[in-house]
């Protein structure tokens, strides 16, 4: 992990009327902790929404890391994908993780093979690492890989 | 219609941004429709190993491949499913295996086939006697029993008919039962034939000793002699 940027940003979103939707942005100092970012955040839409007819539905916090800029030289595009399936502590709910760029030599007989080492590895680390999916439910088991291509 | 596998990929690309937020209305949508591309995915996994699942069962039916599977999740199975099947000889087991043996193979055999998987044909063949060289064959041993008297060579000449290259127990044995209940009738024959030579005998001697043997005979009867006779004496 690189270097962080000095703000992390919060994301409001509006929607009208009609449904449509639209986004304003700002800042905090990034060395805020989540529960400072929150409090101000929802402070802040409370004192927006005096001034406007839309409503306020969602607000998304971010934090921006830099891990590298740097490309290969070769090999295939961001085009080619794989989405790894996890079972959940939550019946019937799942958690999705995409992986960009996959060759396709991890597709064995059209799927991704979960057994490789290098999928398996991905797997343990989501696991072990308390991932969840957006609703909260933590993957536990890797049961299926998927190729994906996007064009 | 055949599927290309390679649109798998592209389905399931598409069907993956169905799950992002912005494409419903609400949390709750979303959590729904966030499981269900989940599942959907998945059973796009299950398809797939199906299709591997109905392989190894065909292959281990038909060809008799043991497959087996570790205690992983999700099991590796082994051997591998080829990019193409491999031959299939000398397999122990598996339907086809069985059909083979089923075939069985025979020693050259009186009808002159052998030494090679009886097909359906064969037995067709076997029934027709469709080959002139049989056809000649047989012809000329039944014209050899014609003209034997002896039943003891008669019985050489079948059997030899028989055992050349036959197979004595199976094909023989059927053929021996047959030909030795016709001998045993054509013996009966005889025998009857015997007696109305002797019946025969008999007659003429009787004959004789009405008429006298004379030839030719007379053109009066015995009865009407008899009558006559007593005419006289009365």
């Amino acid at each position: 992990m690189a270097t962080r940027l000095p703000a992390a940003s919060i994301e409001i979103i509006w929607q009208d009327g009609s449904g449509s939707r639209g986004i304003s942005e700002c800042h905090r100092h990034s060395s805020q902790d989540v529960a400072a970012v929150n409090a101000a955040a929802t402070s802040l839409c409370s004192v927006l929404l005096n001034v406007s007819d839309a409503a306020i539905v969602e607000y998304i916090t971010k934090w921006r890391f830099y891990i590298s800029d740097a490309r290969p030289t070769s090999g295939t595009t961001k085009n080619y994908g794989a989405t790894l399936i996890f079972a959940t502590a939550t019946t019937d709910e799942y958690a999705m993780v995409e992986v960009l760029g996959v060759p396709t030599s991890y597709i064995v007989d059209g799927m991704i093979d979960i057994a490789n080492a290098d999928i398996a590895a991905i797997g343990a680390n989501i696991i072990a690492s308390g991932y969840c999916n957006p609703f909260g439910s933590v993957a536990t088991t890797l049961i299926a890989a998927v190729p994906t291509f996007t064009p | 219609m055949q599927i290309d596998a390679a649109l798998l990929p592209i389905v399931a690309g598409n069907i993956r941004k169905l799950a992002d937020r912005y494409v419903w209305i609400d949390d709750t949508s979303w959590r729904k429709g966030y499981n269900a591309i989940a599942e959907m995915l998945i059973m796009q996994n299950g398809i797939v190993d199906s299709i591997d699942r109905l392989y190894r069962l065909l292959d281990a039916s038909l060809n008799g491949t043991a497959y087996t599977a570790d205690s992983s999740t999700p099991p590796v199975v082994t051997p591998a499913i080829p990019a193409a099947p491999g031959a299939v000889d000398g397999l122990a087991s598996g339907l086809r295996k069985q059909l083979l043996d089923s075939q069985g193979v025979l020693p050259a055999g009186w009808f002159g086939w052998g030494d090679a998987p009886a097909t359906t044909a064969d037995l067709v063949r076997a029934m027709r006697n469709d080959s002139q060289a049989q056809i000649d064959r047989v012809k000329s041993s039944f014209s050899a029993l014609q003209t034997l008297a002896q039943g003891a060579t008669v019985f050489d000449v079948v059997s030899g008919f028989i055992t050349d290259g036959a197979e004595i127990t199976a094909e023989g044995g059927i053929l021996a039962t047959l030909i030795v209940s016709t001998m045993a009738q054509a013996a009966m024959m005889g025998a009857q034939a015997g007696q109305l030579d002797s019946l025969i005998a008999k007659l003429d001697r009787l004959v004789t000793s009405l008429d006298g043997g004379a030839t030719p005979a007379p053109a009066t009867n015995v009865i009407s002699e008899l009558q006559a006779t007593n005419t006289l004496l009365g």
